[in-house]
């Protein structure tokens, strides 16, 4: 079986969120090293034949939920898992990622991913539905930090607290959203360089990048405005200390500037490059 | 559900409902950050809808920010990736108070509602 190291070495450097409107943007750049799916966009398991193209030329696609709630009360639907499944057999994904957050409760929806409960008691579940989880999938399972629109008042653990203890316990992959990462600095004053020397960076699947936007004081990760300069030093940050880390861009909407888009791409691929230079330079490699 | 879950759940309908009324929530949470969070929440719904019927959005102008909050006041967010459905509920909520424009009939037949100007006489 494969192990974690062999699994992140398959995605390529740079990745993107596959969305219709990017298709053939995507396409087109042949730099692009794997994509990832929103695997509720596909609720009867198919993809179109343009994300099939992509496996053809060999990119990993990787399904991304949003819908398993895993930080929610009920364990995980076997319904979706069965989609997240599906999928990952259909696209040979290396991973399915999802997030640590809870999207519904009481039969009501949230339509966005909500923070979870930090507190010693909720993370039993928590890990419990991952457990779940990964029992019925055929891959094994990343989980994404969301950005925290509110904080609990009932949170026991720090925010790097609770990453490390899910993933020391779950065995799990972490999908690290520098953005969401960002957020939470900017909003929460999280020590996000603490945040990054204390996490084990060894079990980063991949990196997540996206824009936002500050608005009454409160920055919002939007997936539609530019990147801010705080992310990418972020980035860069995270690169400095793992430089292999694929990093994948999302954009959800503002698919009219395709120019930015692409500029964005680019300050990732720098990004990337001058880690691994200064890497090569501090180990003494030529 | 073990008596954790049971503790999860309520607390989290909890707060769901006080994000849908614009009050209450978990003891503690400062009221500010409960009503920024739904605001955060409705923007992406609105944002969400407006993509999925750009010519209605367009057509409605400076009136479609209040038909929303009328219409998100009214009926509870689907899950994420659920955009074509609420907007054909949106579409619906207008189409029952006269407000659809005609301009978006194109889109309300896209999302499979009926449109005629002799709608008001079917049973």
């Amino acid at each position: 079986m494969m192990d974690q190291h062999e699994r992140q070495g398959q995605l390529g450097a740079l990745g993107v969120g596959w969305r219709p409107q990017l298709a053939l943007e995507i396409e087109r750049r042949q730099d692009i090293g794997f994509v990832e799916i929103v695997a509720e966009s596909f609720p009867n398991g198919h993809v179109p034949q343009a994300i099939m193209n992509l496996r053809e030329r060999g990119l990993p696609v990787i399904p991304h939920g949003v819908g398993l709630s895993l930080c929610g009360a009920q364990p995980p639907s076997a319904e979706r898992l069965a989609l997240l499944a599906k999928l990952a057999r259909h696209c040979e994904s290396p991973w399915i990622t999802e997030h640590l957050a809870f999207v519904r409760a009481g039969g009501m929806e949230s339509g966005h991913l909500l923070p979870p409960q930090r507190t010693w008691e909720a993370l039993d579940v928590v890990v419990e539905n991952i457990e779940r989880a990964q029992a019925a999938l055929p891959v094994p399972l990343a989980l994404e930090n969301p950005a925290a629109l509110f904080a609990w008042p009932s949170d026991q653990l720090s925010l790097v607290e609770y990453l490390t203890e899910v993933l020391r316990r779950t065995g799990a992959g972490l999908l690290l959203d520098i953005s969401n990462l960002f957020a939470d600095a900017c909003n929460y004053g999280v020590d996000a360089l603490q945040v990054l020397d204390r996490l084990p960076l060894e079990r980063v699947a991949y990196a997540h990048l996206a824009g936002g936007v500050a608005c009454d004081g409160f920055y919002s990760d939007t997936h539609a405005h530019p990147v801010p300069e705080g992310a990418l030093d972020l980035l860069r940050e995270l690169l400095a200390r793992r430089p292999d880390c694929p990093v994948l861009l999302e954009r959800d909407e503002n698919f009219g500037d395709l120019a930015s888009w692409h500029a964005e791409l680019d300050v990732v691929l720098t990004a990337q490059a001058s880690a691994h230079r200064l890497a090569a330079e501090s180990s003494g490699v030529a | 559900m073990s008596s954790a879950r049971d503790r999860l759940e309520a607390e989290q309908a909890d707060l769901l409902c006080a994000l849908q009324r614009g009050e209450g929530g978990p003891a503690g949470l400062p009221p500010g950050d409960l009503k920024r969070t739904g605001n955060v929440l409705r923007s992406k719904r609105r944002r969400t809808l407006a993509s999925c019927v750009p010519v209605t959005v367009t057509a409605l102008g400076p009136d479609f920010p209040h038909q929303f909050e009328l219409f998100a006041q009214q009926s509870a967010p689907l899950e994420d990736g659920k955009g074509p459905m609420d907007a054909r509920a949106f579409l619906h909520f207008l189409q029952q108070r006269g407000r659809l424009p005609r301009e978006a009939q194109g889109e309300a037949r896209q999302l499979g509602l009926r449109t005629s100007r002799w709608l008001r006489w079917l049973p």
